[in-house]
């Protein structure tokens, strides 16, 4: 879905960026969006204030709220995956591919 | 206050309402341990000591490493008198929570208080269609992400209560150019894949 949203738009998706951290993977305002999440998701208290000022400036504050609550789902989402043994799915195999990450056996489809 | 925050205090009401009353496999004091435990796992503290030893074990290891549970580890746990479906209902106490205390941590919110229990029996309720059936645990279907809960009644009304508040209603999730609150459908599936990479998970 993130690579068909952005073929949406005629942007291009990079995808090791996602998991390597730096550089640009195509979405706007993406180092925001990946650093704020980075900070919430880890609890740094740290880089969480510097994190939020600048996706908030860059894309408001309901879009910062936003981006915050997505990944708090994600927390959700992906327990309930990993604890459940819920097989990866084709397409994400490929996804895996390109970011560079191989898919361990006990999740293989 | 933001409307959006008003909708996330909502649904901490809601959550921690649910996280109170008693459950399908544990009373409601049972379930404020659970998250308690799980919270202190994620901490770096100590078992409490408040639940049995498989209880404690499964909230430590769902709140603060997922991806390392493999199936010998529920079958220790079930071996250990903790039957499938009230490890699915720990892992919905769980997993519900990580949710709430991340957001709360973005928003800029102190964690959600825990709630005083309210006194009852759990339901013990077993729903008859779940087996396993492409996962480690009883699912109504194909294990899958909207079928993770479904041992266990409410599992998924609880699970999409937060989905929806927090991230895009079922029918948005098929929309590839779907917005909220400015944050364009590319940027919500970033912040995803990127939670999904911290978490090692290849969801």
């Amino acid at each position: 879905m993130l690579r068909a949203s952005l073929h949406e738009t005629g942007q291009e998706l990079h995808p090791r960026v996602i998991a390597e951290g730096c550089g640009t993977c195509g979405v706007p305002a993406g180092n925001d969006i990946r650093a704020l999440v980075d900070a919430c998701v880890m609890r740094d208290f740290d880089e969480y204030p510097d994190a939020r000022v600048r996706a908030e400036l860059r894309l408001g504050r309901d879009t910062a709220d936003r981006i915050v609550m997505v990944a708090a789902n994600f927390e959700m989402m992906n327990r309930l995956l990993d604890a459940v043994g819920v097989p990866v799915s084709a397409t994400t195999t490929g996804l895996a591919t390109e970011m560079g990450l191989v898919i361990p056996d006990h999740l293989q489809p | 206050m933001t409307a959006l925050l008003d909708a996330f205090e909502a649904l901490v009401t809601r959550q921690v309402a649910a996280l109170a009353a008693p459950g399908v496999w544990f009373t409601g004091e049972e379930q404020v341990a659970i998250a308690r435990e799980a919270r202190g796992a994620r901490a770096g503290q100590p078992p409490a000591g408040e639940l049995p030893a498989a209880v404690a074990d499964a909230s430590r290891r769902i709140a603060t490493e997922a991806w390392t549970i493999r199936p010998a580890d529920i079958a220790a746990w079930v071996n250990a008198g903790l039957r499938a479906e009230a490890y699915v209902e720990i892992l919905s106490i769980v997993a519900r929570l990580a949710a709430l205390d991340t957001a709360a941590f973005g928003l800029g919110l102190d964690d959600p208080v825990l709630p005083e229990p309210i006194a009852g029996l759990p339901s013990q309720v077993v729903i008859t269609d779940a087996a396993i059936n492409q996962g480690w645990v009883p699912t109504v279907g194909v294990a899958h992400p909207v079928t993770a809960l479904t041992a266990i009644p409410g599992g998924l009304e609880l699970q999409f209560d937060v989905h929806e508040t927090l991230y895009l209603s079922i029918d948005e999730m098929s929309d590839p150019v779907a917005t909220r609150n400015g944050a364009t459908r590319a940027q919500i599936e970033l912040a995803a894949a990127r939670t999904s990479y911290l978490n090692e998970c290849f969801f």
